[in-house]
């Protein structure tokens, strides 16, 4: 039961407001961001014959065409391992991201209702879409670590570190997203931006490619994207090799780190207007 | 001892007007224009975001809201009236946070629930449990309350037997029943309903009063929007008139409802423009004008028992995709106390009216009018593609006095509000 008492609970409504994220409110509102996310992976497999097939079928798919484009045809070098786990294990979290971020971006804009009829702390709904995508991950993750064994690679003792990749993605997820979704409330040219600006963002990524390809001179310039880190990461973990050292990950950290805190600051900023610009 | 529930200072909302800029007729125009939008929408867009008085231009601005101080104690039903626009659903929006104000504070000591619509959130894919658990906790509640009152919601409801269907199967009545019921079951401080009953058909609509009327009683705070004056003079114990963003009137719902009518009454006149109204829906197409007249092509607003009574509706429109879509057309008429005594429907009545042309008239005639003698207003709704797309409430009015409805040459000296012919052995 919802115990607070009416006398505590007193809200104060002016102009701007001073807090940038209410956390006691977010907590207070913690069934409502299950029941989002609930709604988020029954709604989006309702009525498909393979349902949550769907949540491997892109990143295996990806893998496939990657194998005959860039690993038979353009003969990309992988670095000794077969290029399908070499691909897969960067389609994994690169998938993630990219859904993620484009379903958090059109999150906001794709609710209206839940923005111009009623007060809810707007940002459980791009919070939602992301953990929606953390479910479809968590499914082709397994797959990745089955498909790993059968090609006979056994994660060690470094597999502890996944969980600093996996923050570290979904910070660059959340931070990306949240941007790009306030920005689609007043400006509907994000929507129309953002599959071309994917795509773009996946070749500035080392999913197709090592990044032992880039220049090591421009390899802390590469690591301003977050998932160069992400990457590279998992594939230290599983594949053991990727150029993974303390500077490209810290290079990465703060940019995604500083990119959720200009976000954050940004939706706040914003979040007084949306009922009105919509 | 301060011991108010919600207090506002001093609380204003200013929008940007958004003209529908004039467009251009030759191709070059059109190109520029085109080219030109982007700075201007940009332009526009920032104009939302910034509260201070800047730069732009007074003129370009209108005030919703403005100045607005109130006081609610613990325990009141307040009601709230006004035409269209004329602030009341913003300063609704602002009390339950939808919206910030551009300038004032508000205090709110309490939960606030508000229903601005039924049925927020709704997904049509999720069953009818899984929608009340959503629409639930989007109103603000937790999953343990509403586990707590889950059995209640669905026997309110009346849809049990279909509760694990995916509500895209249901009827839309069904839906409505039960997002009503989660609405229903909320425990809340503080209210806020804005014309939410409006929905359903009548016998629902009564439910959904007596409903009110229980969590009236129950002790917790009601701010309470309605068209339907009779159900605030039922619900509420305190009513606040709003005009043109600011208070008119604040005392005990009878008096305030009177002074209300008899300004909405003075509107009256026989041939009314509709250009200037601020509505809620799609401009694409509107009502332009409205003219009343007796069986004498005579423009009027007042006239006899047993008149004929013509209401000539212009409209027009600049959405090439509406052409030869039907328009259908609906006039209710309400007597003084906004009961609703007559509901006309030109589709219901066997007629069809095609959009030909992007300026037309759709009339509606009543031959011999039956209403007894009084003060009647109009509300306009046309509907196409079965969609709203022009909504007018108290349009405008007129009087009936006596007249010969029998024809018997004299007039009629009765103080019925209804006539018609009886058959007699």
């Amino acid at each position: 039961m919802n115990n607070i008492s009416s006398k505590d609970n007193i809200t104060i409504i002016t102009p701007h407001s001073k807090k940038f994220l209410n956390f006691k409110e977010i907590l207070e509102y913690k069934d409502l961001l299950y029941f989002l996310i609930l709604k988020d992976i029954k709604a989006r497999y309702a009525q498909s014959i393979i349902g949550v097939g769907w949540a491997i079928i892109q990143p295996l798919f990806f893998m496939l065409v990657f194998t005959v484009i860039f690993g038979k045809l353009a003969k990309i070098d992988s670095e000794g391992i077969p290029y399908q786990i070499f691909s897969f294990t960067a389609l994994v979290p690169w998938t993630f991201f990219s859904n993620s971020m484009a379903d958090s971006a059109n999150s906001l804009s794709g609710n209206l209702s839940l923005i111009t009829n009623i007060y809810i702390p707007r940002i459980m709904i791009p919070l939602s879409a992301i953990i929606g995508k953390f479910i479809d991950f968590i499914i082709s993750f397994m797959i990745l670590i089955i498909l790993l064994i059968s090609y006979s690679y056994y994660p060690d003792q470094k597999i502890v570190t996944i969980f600093f990749y996996i923050l570290l993605m979904f910070i660059a997820s959340l931070g990306f997203g949240l941007i790009l979704g306030t920005m689609a409330i007043q400006y509907r040219d994000i929507k129309y931006a953002l599959p071309f600006g994917v795509q773009l963002f996946m070749y500035a990524t080392p999913v197709a490619y090592s990044v032992n390809m880039i220049p090591e001179k421009y390899q802390l310039i590469y690591a301003l994207n977050p998932m160069v880190t992400v990457i590279e990461g998992f594939r230290n973990i599983f594949l053991d090799t990727g150029n993974i050292n303390i500077e490209m990950t810290s290079v990465s950290f703060i940019t995604s780190s500083i990119c959720l805190i200009i976000a954050i600051i940004y939706f706040s900023k914003t979040e007084r207007i949306f009922a009105d610009v919509v | 001892m301060n011991n108010y529930l919600i207090k506002t200072e001093n609380i204003s909302k200013r929008y940007p007007i958004r003209k529908q800029n004039a467009s251009p007729d030759t191709l070059v125009g059109t190109i520029i224009d085109f080219l030109y939008k982007p700075i201007r929408n940009l332009k526009e867009i920032r104009t939302l975001s910034s509260a201070q008085n800047s730069d732009y231009k007074l003129e370009n601005y209108i005030w919703a809201l403005n100045k607005i101080n109130l006081e609610i104690k613990n325990n009141e039903k307040i009601g709230i009236i006004g035409k269209n626009g004329s602030g009341k659903s913003t300063l609704l929006k602002i009390l339950s946070r939808i919206t910030k104000p551009t300038s004032g504070t508000a205090i709110i000591k309490g939960r606030v629930a508000s229903l601005i619509e039924v049925g927020t959130g709704f997904h049509q894919e999720l069953s009818g449990r899984e929608n009340v658990y959503l629409n639930g906790s989007i109103l603000g509640m937790s999953k343990s309350e509403i586990d707590l009152k889950y059995d209640e919601i669905v026997a309110f409801s009346g849809v049990a037997k279909f509760i694990d269907t995916p509500i895209k199967r249901y009827s839309s009545g069904m839906r409505v029943r039960l997002a009503f019921s989660v609405a229903a079951h909320l425990e809340p401080e503080i209210l806020i309903i804005d014309e939410v009953l409006a929905v359903g058909d009548a016998n629902f609509q009564k439910k959904c009063l007596g409903k009110m009327d229980d969590v009236a009683k129950s002790g917790r705070t009601v701010l309470f929007v309605s068209h339907n004056l009779e159900s605030i003079i039922s619900l509420c114990d305190r009513v606040i008139w709003i005009d043109d963003g600011e208070i008119k009137g604040d005392g005990s719902p009878l008096q305030i409802v009177n002074q209300y009518l008899e300004t909405v009454n003075n509107i009256s006149e026989s041939q009314i423009d509709l250009t200037s109204i601020n509505r809620d829906t799609n401009p694409s197409f509107q009502f332009s004008q409205l003219i009343m007249m007796n069986q004498n092509n005579i423009k009027s607003s007042s006239f006899n028992v047993g008149d004929d009574l013509i209401i000539k509706l212009k409209y027009s429109f600049n959405d090439k995709n509406l052409l030869k879509s039907n328009l259908q057309v609906k006039i209710s008429i309400n007597n003084s106390t906004q009961t609703e005594v007559l509901n006309l429907n030109n589709e219901v009545s066997g007629y069809i009216h095609k959009l030909i042309n992007k300026e037309g008239y759709i009339v509606c005639k009543i031959p011999h009018i039956p209403l007894g003698e009084g003060r009647y207003s109009i509300n306009i709704e046309a509907i196409i593609n079965s969609g709203a797309a022009d909504v007018i409430n108290n349009v405008g009015s007129f009087e009936i006095i006596p007249g010969d409805y029998f024809g018997t040459g004299v007039a009629n000296n009765t103080k019925a509000n209804f006539y018609c012919i009886s058959e007699w052995e």
